[in-house]
């Protein structure tokens, strides 16, 4: 009988937060209405325009970033409750920009915190008396030859909890930030005006998830746009576009899924897949197939003779352009995505691409900008490029987020190595390597999280699965290693078998290809490099913390790497700075943790500034030293023989396209200098005979050789 | 570099007079000359021509927390060498006999904060320049590994122009200097500025041959070291960026640079590190553990043209 009555005690205490329980502190409601991940792609007319990739440029584009009306309020309690309405008088709210971070627009506080989160720590449950709600509103038109096709609402990136609702009804609701929110709205539009209205809660339980290391900042922060497509339409794409065994020539594959949004419609039609070089007219691949139903499996595989492979040194790109026609044969849409052919393995304990061993020379890379927080611009992403490209940078971890869709179209183009990591960081619960934790309390253990979870890693691989830069997935970032992580280890190896995946957190178990620790010493370094048993590259997930006057001993970093094999580099934590541009009467200044009202708040000081680069990318001077380790070229002299010794670690290019100079000078004034070229093959070593004058004993001599691009590219001057 | 240069410096050739009066030591070379106070144990003024320098350099073993010097608790760890140059007594001078390298003249210090005896050896060179050989001793001693042994003097605005024959342009360090070519360089003091998000240490170049600061007559005030040495020359001083035991959500903007250069010349400085920022130590060789330091530089004022 006593045992009954506590059996049901329990129950009814287990039961207690349940009831009424807010939307917004369960982790197993994580979305409504929401579309699964899948490749980002807009539908164009014809070929010519899909291969130029301009979503603005299609018809079937309708940007809603712009200004909307906003209502920002400190507490879920005093939320305007039917802001949805159509009929709901917004004239005196204030208006905001989108994208943008409200904090940074004026509306409450940005707050910095590292570890520690900025609400009481009792997961999924949040502090209701300071939780900042912000409310969206603003009307669009839909142009008028959308009547027939399904319309899909994308908000490429929400911080918060976000329900979205058009012209009255609930369209769907959102957990998940940096990953795109997609909801099918076509049966809420409507001829003229529509209303579409977001409310947005800062923290929610996915906010336990969301525990990265930067600026706390919430809202619409990346595009938001509506975009058309047949009512029969291509809905996702993968395209495998590999090497065969020699590394010689293409093996493409392209797996299309269609999508029928109204069964009235002819489910049948044909399929067109062309891969062409960029800027050729010329396929190296075309075929054409029918299917009767949407149930078909539409497959396309070829070899491709002799391609152009891609690599970050040689960023060769096609266009695979996907071409669907009913069953008359009439086009109804066209799109368009570049793919590289390339291979990603371990052989011999070595990260391999296309058959060569690599040297990851990283960076971790957060979405920054010092005047608009965590939006995203094309300026920005092309001023990072640059500045690593010019730095002998080959590689970025996504630390701790997928990033915008165009990152990974322009390292495609200009060739950087992406970790693309999932948008999990549950830091403050705890994590492997970092103390004893809860394993109770924690979310990577507890099955009602793990959705959650599996749905953050899955539209991480789902949308980003084209592209050649991304050669590694991680499944996130100090989180703990709970069964979740095996099994989307296990589920990311099956979807896509033509990338590694790494998690730290998994340290040396099973559920990661690469050991990628972060911060190891020196002596387990080289205790991991001397070890013959271990059969994993290590690639560090960061090092070298580059907090202020920093960057000491990299040199020695890399006399480890280079001292063995399946050593293979490592991502600095970290690019930038993330330090928010501010102003007091002694003038303008970056902020940090602390400052912008947030004294008396949690945070961790200028702990957000680690970069190699200040907030504007003005490069910090550590960053010659980085681009001097990281160099392509080794030099070494030999006294006797007069030889100077050339070693070419680049990868996949010879040194012939590079002028090399020597400067001899003689207590430090150049006395004299020559210029050479060379033409070492990669991983090759090539002695070079130099003549140097009669060097006199009291004088002091040294002698500098460089090596410098010949032919500016858009990346690298002259 | 295919071959070390030889430090030693050739002994120039010049008439030193000494005038010795009361606790004063004049001396001249050609158009330098000088003025040592025996009672004071320093230099009262060294000058050539129109250009007057007031003091010489005085010890300064500190520097301005770096985040990575927080990390590991550097403010407080080491914070006995915040002021350790300032609570110094004087214990002896001893001026030696005018030889055919100068006139020798020992200052003997203690560091009453820390019970070390500080030594520094002048040399008043015939050609009127001043050898300067600073020295300390901890043997039996337990203190902390030192930021910096060095010295440091202030120098008004007007020698802005810093040419230097050591590792640059950018700042080095001894633990991050393999991209800083040895060379001649140059800057203005003026366009140094604090490049952090956060005010700390900056400003350092490692391995310096000598150091060459010019005023607007085109003299210059030289330091030519007998062992590679580090310096930094800029209108700031450590002291203004140094926010204490904690950090004081401190901005380039609340620093307020002097007209004046704060010229440091040290034997060595710790390391920057960057394992991590949250305790990880610059690695061992670039730190200051040894019992005893010396080391010697010559300070003259050139008139010659850069």
């Amino acid at each position: 009988m006593s045992k009954k009555i506590t059996s049901f005690l329990i129950a009814l205490v287990l039961c207690l937060p349940l009831l009424g329980q807010n939307e917004w502190e369960n982790p197993k409601v994580f979305e409504r209405n929401k579309e699964a991940g899948h490749v980002d792609f807009i539908a164009y007319e014809e070929a010519a325009a899909a291969r130029k990739d301009d979503f603005g440029a299609s018809s079937n584009f309708l940007s809603l970033n712009g200004t909307w009306k906003f209502n920002y309020l400190d507490k879920p309690a005093d939320r305007p409750m039917d802001f949805f309405k159509g009929s709901f008088d917004d004239s005196s709210w204030d208006q905001i920009k989108v994208p943008s971070n409200w904090e940074i627009e004026g509306f409450g506080l940005p707050i910095y915190t590292n570890v520690t989160y900025p609400f009481p720590k009792n997961p999924p449950f949040l502090d209701n008396d300071y939780n900042p709600v912000g409310t969206y509103r603003r009307t669009f038109e839909v142009p008028a030859d959308w009547q027939d096709k399904a319309v899909i609402l994308n908000l490429s990136s929400v911080s918060g909890y976000a329900r979205i609702y058009v012209n009255g009804e609930e369209a769907g609701m959102t957990k998940v930030a940096k990953s795109p929110s997609e909801f099918d709205v076509t049966p809420f539009l409507k001829k003229g005006e529509n209303v579409i209205a977001i409310q947005i809660f800062r923290w929610h339980d996915g906010s336990y998830l969301e525990d990265q290391d930067f600026w706390r900042l919430s809202g619409l922060e990346q595009d938001v746009y509506l975009y058309a497509l047949p009512k029969v339409t291509v809905w996702d794409f993968f395209l495998k576009a590999g090497l065969d065994a020699q590394y010689q020539n293409g093996v493409f594959s392209a797996n299309i899924d269609l999508r029928s949004f109204d069964d009235q419609v002819d489910q049948a039609g044909k399929i067109k897949v062309e891969v062409l070089p960029v800027g050729s007219s010329k396929a190296v691949f075309s075929e054409e197939k029918s299917f009767s139903s949407l149930n078909d499996a539409i497959n396309f595989s070829s070899n491709i003779p002799d391609v152009a492979k891609w690599s970050a040194e040689t960023p060769n790109l096609y266009d695979c352009v996907i071409t669907l026609m009913d069953a008359k044969g009439k086009t109804t849409m066209v799109t368009s995505e570049q793919i590289g052919f390339r291979t990603v393995e371990i052989k011999d304990s070595q990260l391999m691409v296309n058959g060569m061993p690599i040297l990851v020379k990283g960076v971790n890379l957060h979405i920054h900008d010092d005047v608009l927080g965590h939006v995203p611009t094309r300026e920005m992403m092309m001023k990072d490029i640059r500045l690593m490209k010019q730095n002998n940078i080959n590689a970025v971890r996504t630390s701790h987020y997928p990033q915008n869709p165009l990152w990974y179209k322009l390292c495609d183009q200009y060739g950087l190595y992406l970790v693309d990591e999932a948008n999990i960081e549950t830091h403050a619960m705890g994590a492997t390597n970092q103390g004893w934790f809860n394993k109770e309390v924690h979310p990577a253990y507890l099955p009602e999280w793990a959705p959650a979870h599996m749905d953050r890693i899955q539209r991480l691989v789902e949308r980003d699965k084209n592209h050649p830069s991304v050669i590694i997935w991680s499944l996130g970032n100090e989180c703990g290693n709970g069964q979740v992580f095996y099994d989307g280890y296990d589920w990311i190896k099956e979807r896509d078998e033509t990338r590694l995946v790494q998690f730290e957190q998994a340290t040396e178990n099973r559920n990661t290809d690469i050991v990628c620790p972060m911060y190891p010493s020196l002596h387990h370094m080289k205790s991991y490099a001397e070890d013959s048993e271990k059969e994993r590259p290590f690639i560090m997930c960061e090092y070298s913390h580059a907090m202020g006057n920093s960057n000491g001993n990299f040199q020695e970093y890399w006399d480890i790497i280079m001292s063995s094999p399946k050593m293979q580099g490592g991502f600095i934590w970290d690019w930038v700075d993330q330090g928010l541009k501010a102003e007091d009467e002694n003038g303008t200044y970056w902020a940090y943790g602390g400052d912008l009202g947030g004294l008396n708040f949690q945070h961790d000081e200028n702990f957000c500034a680690n970069g190699l680069v200040s907030a504007n990318r003005t490069p910090h001077p550590g960053l010659v030293e980085v681009k001097k380790v990281y160099q392509n070229v080794l030099f070494s002299w030999d006294q006797k023989s007069k030889e100077l010794s050339i070693e070419n670690l680049f990868d996949f290019t010879s040194l012939s396209d590079y002028q090399f100079t020597w400067e001899l000078y003689k207590n430090g004034e150049l006395q004299t200098s020559s210029s050479f070229t060379v033409n070492t093959a990669p991983h090759a070593v090539e002695k070079q005979k130099i003549k140097l004058p009669k060097l006199k004993g009291e004088d002091e001599y040294y002698l500098n050789v460089f090596v410098r691009t010949q032919s500016a590219t858009e990346m690298i001057p002259a | 570099m295919l071959q070390e240069a030889d430090f030693a410096l050739s002994q120039n050739s010049g008439e030193l007079s000494i005038d010795e009066e009361d606790e004063k030591i004049q001396f001249q070379s050609g158009d330098i000359s000088g003025e040592f106070n025996k009672k004071r144990g320093s230099f009262s003024y060294y000058k050539k021509g129109d250009t007057r320098i007031g003091r010489l350099p005085e010890p300064y073993f500190w520097r301005a927390p770096t985040d990575n010097d927080f990390g590991n608790h550097m403010p407080s760890n080491l914070g006995v060498w915040r002021t350790a140059h300032v609570n110094k007594s004087l214990e002896e001078v001893v001026v030696g006999e005018q030889s055919k390298e100068g006139l020798p003249i020992t200052v003997k210090y203690m560091l009453k904060d820390i019970g070390v005896p500080y030594t520094l050896a002048y040399l008043i060179r015939n050609d009127g320049s001043i050898q300067v050989t600073s020295s300390i001793d901890m043997s039996g001693k337990t203190l902390p590994e030192l930021p910096r042994f060095g010295m440091r003097m202030t120098l008004p605005g007007q020698f802005d122009q810093v040419s230097y024959y050591g590792r640059g342009p950018e700042e080095n360090y001894s633990d991050r200097k393999t991209a800083s070519f040895l060379g001649i360089w140059e800057h203005k003091a003026s366009e140094q500025k604090m490049p952090y998000i956060r005010p700390q240490e900056y400003g350092n170049h490692t391995d310096t041959r000598w150091v060459k600061l010019f005023n607007e007559s085109e003299e210059s005030l030289v330091i030519t070291g007998l062992q590679p040495f580090d310096f930094s020359a800029l209108n700031i001083r450590a002291e203004d960026m140094d926010p204490g035991l904690t950090k004081k959500q401190q901005h380039p903007t609340d620093l307020s640079y002097s007209n004046d250069i704060t010229l440091h010349i040290d034997l060595l400085q710790r390391g920057l590190g960057g394992d991590t920022s949250w305790g990880a130590y610059p690695h061992r060789p670039y730190r200051l553990h040894d019992e005893k330091y010396s080391y010697s530089f010559v300070i003259t004022i050139e008139s010659d043209k850069k």
